[in-house]
């Protein structure tokens, strides 16, 4: 059974809302550079990002991160495929703010992780989420958080975005 | 991908019909213009004779072809557009295009379908999956089921509740819908309908009959803005076709959270069927629960889109082709007499619109006069005012019926019971048995419960009949026609009522500075300044209308459209503006009709939204003072009022008789004069409508002729001929018919050339006779105007011309009924072919089930 | 109906016939473009002292409904319509318009050609008018010496505080004169309201221990209301995430060191594009303002525009960069009015729910 519990407007104003967050806490969007995580996260960098630009009429750096392979909702046997790295900026010294659409048990960011800090050293590294779904298994929190939403381990969450899925949206699936 | 437009295709919406009068043309017209107007080609293709938008250079190219999905195959293959256009031609030209997609025709020709995902199609065709697909986003539908046995039915009730509808699916024979209110009454209406279906099964409906019906039209651009251009209330609950029904623009009855309820939902809608241009989206709203059903969702052009736009003076047509060139609404390039952000502004109204609607029943005097929900009205009007009960008498007005069915002083015969039945079951021109009511002493809650119109309306005729009664009672009171014309009453009203004549009550009015006043019909209630050089009259303290400069020539336009050929004067008015406009003059025309194709703003300098009644006309003339007056067929009459009273007046209408010709396969000469000249543009005949197929009841006409026999007798004529012209003395196009005696040609009748015939030479010689014939009218001399006619000797391709006529629809099938004459025919179809017979093929293709 | 006469400070006379109470009044004359909506705007207090003219013709249609009041005792001074509905009471219309001004005392005047002064307004601004019985010399000397009060907050806000009971966030909202919408979507978004006076202290405001403070709409101009109230906003909104709206807003961009400026022509309808600046989308959305933030005198440095009238620039919205306080021009909770603003309060709830931290 599927149920949406976050439609395309709620989902388009937790982005805004996340992005006033980050002006907030950055003060300010100099050095800011956003890293998206492969596939989702990404578009949702890039409308944080053209939402950045909106307000401050600056460009901000997007990269993208591969690491499917890290997928918490995949059995841990997976192979352990190398992480595909596209920033065509250098994060030396940015404040770098890592995209993700769910947060759950946490391995993916520290994979994230991982390949961010072997690419340079950022001044700092932050975490944005569209949903935070619970059940970490790992000492990880997110900085910006579009949406809380309590699951059931069995449960799945789905994040839809318009440029892979044709319409905005966050559905419950279980 | 690649968004540049350089060449579009436009699928016209074929012949006129009920339901689809001139508004697709109209939009065809000005969508087509703006297009071009961005630097993109236009191909046009269409069988009406009568499309303006296939005339003029309205396109860059113009095919008459049948609308089938072979010829337009060919002609996608042939010009290879970029895009098509889906919202021009009707519901017909969205089946075209789901048939050219299954073809894979856009797909092989890389022609992009614009403003709508193909997906759409398919839910505009079906009304069940759109009916699925507003249940995803969470829009209230009507329930409906389809069910094979009782229990099953009463499952459905059980949820839904009486009153129910109950059809039958597949029906052997013409099967209506059964309204049931309590278990008796759907017992039996299953039964019949188990009976009657071929799959032994029927659709159970919840019934929405009674509920205020509400229509909203919305734009949208492909970047997700989106705005209400209008929001507009029936007068009639549903139950009645909405076309059928009273309209009024902007809502009258509904509140806040109502209204913007239903602007959520319209918008909502569109966004999620990412529809790029204007939508019309119908609802049913539950007056005491403020529950509501979508009932249709229309992303095409229709009528009320036409009313939308006639009504707010929001440039719709313009915008959207605007959007459908991907530009955004915030990048519209509007003409400079809008302000710069017009298109982004949400149109407020500081008038009121009543459409009214027009019936065929004058001609067709068998048709059921019972309003249900299958459309009988052949037309509409519309009435502007700053009141309710002013835009109502003026549309009422508008209708040209006798001022009766305005004002109900007369007595009416009708028994209780038949009057109650009246209120109940209503038929058309019901404002008759409305008023009646009310004069009989039926308390407004009581109409309001029995006729499920809203209380708000009984006050208002409650007004209109206190403001009459007033009126009568004051005989020459300056007080009482100050207080009748500001509620919508004219000098004929009042010299009726007086036992005057309006001249004398137009005298004591001036006499007592009660005069007309007019106002622009524009989109932002006088926030902006805005120029639609569209007006209405009214009777208050500023008048915004000032007289024209230069040479200024009124047009009396078709008004409504009725029954006949009053779709071709449609036709005729549009091309006198034209031309007229090419020859320099500034043109202001006069009409109330929101569908004509005349109202399409370039076509005149300035509109007159106001009725025909002469009090009307010369409040206007009055202002505008022209140098000349056309009046068209119809107003013979009027044109003769008008030319006593000492206007100049050019009359299209010899006022010479016409007979009805039934098929005689004679042939006809077909020439125009100026007075003292004779030119023949060619020779016509009327051939026999079952040459085409079966069951066809009126009439082809063929043009040119190119029997060589015929020719050389009809030369050797040519002399008689001019003669019998000439012998008219007065300039205009004539046809002069033939007919064979002992094997040789005669002179037989010449009558005045008839619209259809117009049509028919102007499309068949690509140049139009309408020019020819305003510039003989305007006294110039024949040499003058025909020298770039072309030679009819060189045409090769046979043009043919019939007739169609809406019996089917009306359900008539009464053999002393169904005759095929002009005066039941709502279209006309054109076609063409290198033979006779080939044309005529071409003319029955795509038009198979069409009521010839 | 009595003639009765609608007379302008600039001299001009419009003749109509009298309805609702047959009191002469006077205030300041607005012109109101919405399509819908005669009660809201008619009991909204943003209108205290003024006389308002609706363009659209008929109004009254529906008579008075018990879930559309913005306030429970209007202020407004004058209603000016072409057509006023004589509809009569039945069950589900429990008042006409007529009888609901005849109650409150607010006169009325129909057979205007509305148009006509919609119009003379757009050139001149708001002006003073009066609603009489007679228009001569003594009439217009009165107008003319009418002296419009400026403690139009002090009027219509609420004296003491009360509450609006439920069960979720505790949000104060600071009275300058609100509309019942705003209290209807805190309502719905099951916030536990406590409304006070716009004298309120920073202290008696964090002492109830908010989740959130919304800033009112209001009548009137800014500048009139004392310093206090700036200095509570400077004090509590780096605290508390904050909301304003209207007269809210204009006190919230003046507490950050922005000047607010007069209005001309004033926005009273919905018809206006507005774009939200971070999506660069458009919106629509109900208006009722004759001040506006003058944009030269924002801190850049510490405010954020984030909604813009397209038709005349003017800022419809702002936001302080390092904290959750941010403000909207317009009533983002329509009534009357385009609804798809009022998500604007779930941005507002989602703040303070990030601010309260996750709920496990």
């Amino acid at each position: 059974m599927q149920k949406e519990v976050v439609d395309s407007m709620a989902m388009k104003r937790a982005l805004t809302r996340i992005t006033y967050e980050i002006i907030e806490q950055n003060k300010g969007i100099r050095d800011v550079a956003l890293v998206g995580i492969k596939t989702r996260g990404v578009y949702i960098a890039q409308r944080i990002a053209a939402r950045l630009q909106q307000l401050e009429a600056a460009t901000i750096p997007v990269g993208e991160l591969d690491i499917t392979a890290f997928r918490d909702d995949q059995p841990l046997t997976v192979a352990m495929a190398p992480v595909a790295y596209q920033l065509d900026f250098d994060v030396a010294g940015k404040q770098v703010i890592l995209v993700d659409d769910v947060l759950f048990t946490g391995r993916t960011i520290r994979a994230a992780l991982d390949a961010l800090m072997g690419g340079g050293r950022p001044q700092s590294i932050s975490l944005a989420v569209l949903v935070d779904r619970g059940h970490r298994e790992l000492p990880i929190r997110a900085d910006f958080i579009g949406k809380n939403i309590p699951t059931a381990l069995q449960e799945r969450i789905k994040v839809s975005v318009t440029e892979v899925d044709g319409h905005d949206g966050i559905e419950i699936i279980n | 991908m690649n968004n540049q437009l350089s060449k579009v295709l436009i699928i016209g919406a074929g012949h006129n019909d009920i339901g689809r009068e001139g508004q697709h043309d109209a939009a065809v017209t000005q969508i087509g213009s703006a297009i071009r107007k961005l630097g993109i080609a236009v191909i046009l293709v269409d069988n009406n004779p009568f499309s303006v938008a296939a005339e003029n250079n309205f396109a860059d190219k113009v095919y008459i072809e049948p609308l089938t999905v072979g010829a337009i195959t060919k002609i996608i293959q042939a010009e290879q557009p970029d895009g098509l256009i889906p919202s021009l031609g009707g519901i017909q030209a969205v089946n075209l295009i789901q048939g050219l997609i299954r073809n894979n025709v856009l797909k092989n020709n890389q022609t992009r379908l614009l403003q709508w995902d193909a997906a759409l199609i398919d839910l505009v065709v079906n009304p069940a999956l759109m009916s699925n697909r507003l249940k995803d986003l969470s829009q209230p539908v009507i329930a409906s089921q389809v069910v094979a046995n009782q229990a099953e039915a009463d499952q459905v009730v059980r949820t839904v509740g009486f009153p129910v509808i109950v059809k039958s699916v597949a029906p052997r024979i013409e099967a209506s819908r059964r309204l049931c209110e309590d278990e008796e009454d759907f017992q039996r209406a299953l039964a019949n309908g188990f009976k009657l279906s071929a799959t032994k099964q029927c659709i159970v409906e919840q019934s929405i009959v009674g509920y205020k019906e509400i229509e909203f039209i919305g734009v949208r651009d492909h970047k997700g803005t989106a705005l209400l251009v209008a929001g507009m209330e029936n007068f009639d609950p549903v139950g009645i076709h909405s076309a059928d029904s009273i309209v009024f623009v902007p809502t009258q009855t509904i509140t806040d959270q109502e209204y913007q309820q239903f602007r959520s939902a319209t918008l909502k809608i569109m966004q999620a069927l990412h529809i790029v241009g204007a939508c019309h989206v119908q609802f049913a709203l539950d007056p005491t629960t403020q529950n509501y059903y979508v009932i249709k969702v229309t992303p095409y052009f229709d009528r009320a889109m036409a009313l939308a736009a006639r009504a707010t003076g929001y440039p719709v047509a313009t915008i959207v082709a605007n959007l459908l060139a991907n530009l955004s609404l915030a990048e519209v390039k509007l003409p400079v007499t809008y302000r710069k952000q017009t298109a982004l502004i949400e149109p407020v109204l500081d008038h009121i619109v009543c459409r009214i609607p027009i019936w065929p029943f004058n001609v067709l005097k068998s048709v059921s006069h019972q309003l249900d929900t299958v459309m009988e009205s052949t037309g509409s009007v519309i009435g502007i005012g700053r009141s309710t009960e002013e835009a109502l008498l003026k549309g009422l007005r508008a209708t040209d019926e006798s001022r009766y069915h305005v004002i109900a002083n007369q007595p009416q015969r009708y028994s209780e019971g038949e009057l109650i039945q009246r209120l109940i079951h209503p038929q058309a021109g019901r404002m008759l048995v409305l008023l009646e009511a009310l004069n009989r002493g039926y308390q407004i809650d009581e109409l309001a419960e029995l006729t499920k119109i809203d209380a708000f309306y009984f006050y208002k005729l409650s007004h209109i009949i206190a403001i009459e009664k007033a009126l009568r009672d004051h005989p020459f009171d300056v007080h009482a026609l100050g207080r009748a014309k500001y509620f919508g009453f004219t000098d004929e009203d009042a010299a009726a009522a007086w036992e005057s004549t309006p001249a004398k009550v137009a005298h004591f009015a001036i006499e007592n500075e009660i005069q007309a006043t007019y106002k622009e019909v524009e989109p932002t209630a006088g926030e902006f300044t805005e120029q639609t050089n569209t007006y209405y009259s009214t009777y208050e303290f500023d008048n915004e209308s000032t007289q024209l400069a230069g040479r200024r020539a009124v047009v009396i336009g078709t008004g409504a459209n009725r029954i006949g050929t009053n779709h071709a004067n449609d036709y005729l008015v549009s091309q006198l503006l034209f031309y007229l406009k090419k020859a320099d003059y500034q043109t202001i025309l006069i009409n109330a009709n929101p569908n004509s194709v005349a109202m399409t703003p370039q076509l005149a300098a300035k509109r007159y939204i106001e009725p025909k009644q002469v009090s009307d006309i010369l409040n206007v003339l009055a202002v505008e003072q022209p140098e000349v007056i056309f009046t068209t067929y119809h107003d013979y009459r009027l044109g003769q009022q008008l030319t006593k009273l000492g206007y100049q007046v050019v009359q299209i209408n010899n006022g010479l008789p016409r007979e009805q010709i039934k098929t005689n396969d004679s042939p006809a000469v077909e020439v125009i004069t100026d007075g003292s000249d004779v030119a023949i543009f060619g020779i016509s005949e009327i051939i026999a409508g079952n040459n085409l197929r079966s069951g066809v009841h009126g009439s082809v006409a063929v043009f040119p002729i190119q029997d060589k026999a015929e020719n050389q007798a009809i030369a050797a004529l040519s002399t008689e001929i001019k003669q019998r012209v000439l012998a008219f003395g007065v300039p205009g196009l004539y046809t002069v018919r033939l007919t064979i005696v002992d094997e040789a040609l005669h002179l037989a009748t010449i009558e005045p050339m008839s619209l259809a015939t117009m049509a028919l030479i102007s499309k068949a010689s690509g140049s139009s006779v309408t020019r020819l014939l305003l510039h003989v009218k305007l006294g110039e001399s024949l040499d003058k105007v025909m020298y770039d006619y072309p030679d009819m000797a060189n045409l090769k391709t046979i043009f043919v011309q019939a007739n169609t006529f809406p019996y089917n629809q009306l359900q008539i099938y009464d053999e002393d009924e169904v005759t095929g004459e002009p005066g039941h025919a709502t279209g006309t179809v054109i076609a063409h072919g290198e033979t006779l017979k080939a044309a005529l093929v071409a003319l029955n293709e795509g038009n198979e089930r069409t009521d010839f | 109906m009595a003639d009765r006469y609608l007379i302008l400070e600039d001299g001009s006379a419009y003749l109509g016939e009298g309805f609702g109470s047959p009191a002469v009044s006077t205030g300041e004359i607005v012109f109101n473009t919405s399509m819908t909506g005669y009660q809201e705007i008619i009991t909204n207090q943003i209108y205290h002292n003024q006389i308002i003219a609706f363009t659209q013709p008929t109004i009254g249609s529906y008579g008075i409904n018990h879930d559309s009041y913005e306030s429970i005792l209007p202020t407004v001074k004058g209603v000016v319509v072409r057509d006023v509905a004589s509809i009569s009471t039945n069950r589900q219309r429990r008042w006409s318009l007529d009888q609901y001004l005849k109650q409150q005392n607010i006169p009325g005047i129909s057979h205007i050609d509305t148009r006509h002064l919609a119009k003379q307004l757009r050139a001149s601004g708001p002006m003073k008018a009066s609603i009489v019985d007679v228009a001569d010399a003594h009439a217009f000397d009165q107008l003319g010496a009418t002296v419009l009060t400026n403690r139009q907050v002090a009027a219509v806000a609420t004296p003491k505080p009360y509450p609006n009971p439920d069960t979720g966030l505790n949000v104060i909202v600071i009275d300058f004169g609100l509309k019942h919408g705003i209290l209807r979507e805190l309502s719905k978004r099951s916030c536990n309201v406590t409304v006070l006076p716009y004298t309120a202290t920073t202290e008696e405001i964090i002492n109830l221990d908010p989740d959130g403070v919304v800033l009112s709409t209001g009548p009137g101009k800014p500048q009139d209301l004392p310093e206090s109230v700036l200095t509570m906003i400077q004090n509590i909104q780096n605290r508390i995430p904050l909301f304003a709206i209207g007269l809210g807003h204009e006190l919230f961009a003046m507490a950050n060191g922005a000047q607010i400026m007069k209005l001309s022509p004033e926005h009273h309808g919905a018809n206006h594009p507005i774009r939200e600046v971070i999506t660069n989308q458009i919106i629509y959305a109900s208006q009722g303002q004759g001040y506006a933030v003058n944009p030269e005198t924002i801190d850049r440095n510490k405010l954020i525009t984030t909604f813009v009238d397209l038709i005349d620039g003017t800022i419809q919205g702002l936001r302080y960069r390092d904290f959750p306080a941010f403000s909207v021009q317009f009533f983002p909770d329509g009534a009357p009015g385009p609804t798809e603003t009022r998500d604007i309060f779930d941005e507002f709830v989602e703040s303070m729910q990030q601010a309260r931290g996750p709920v496990w």
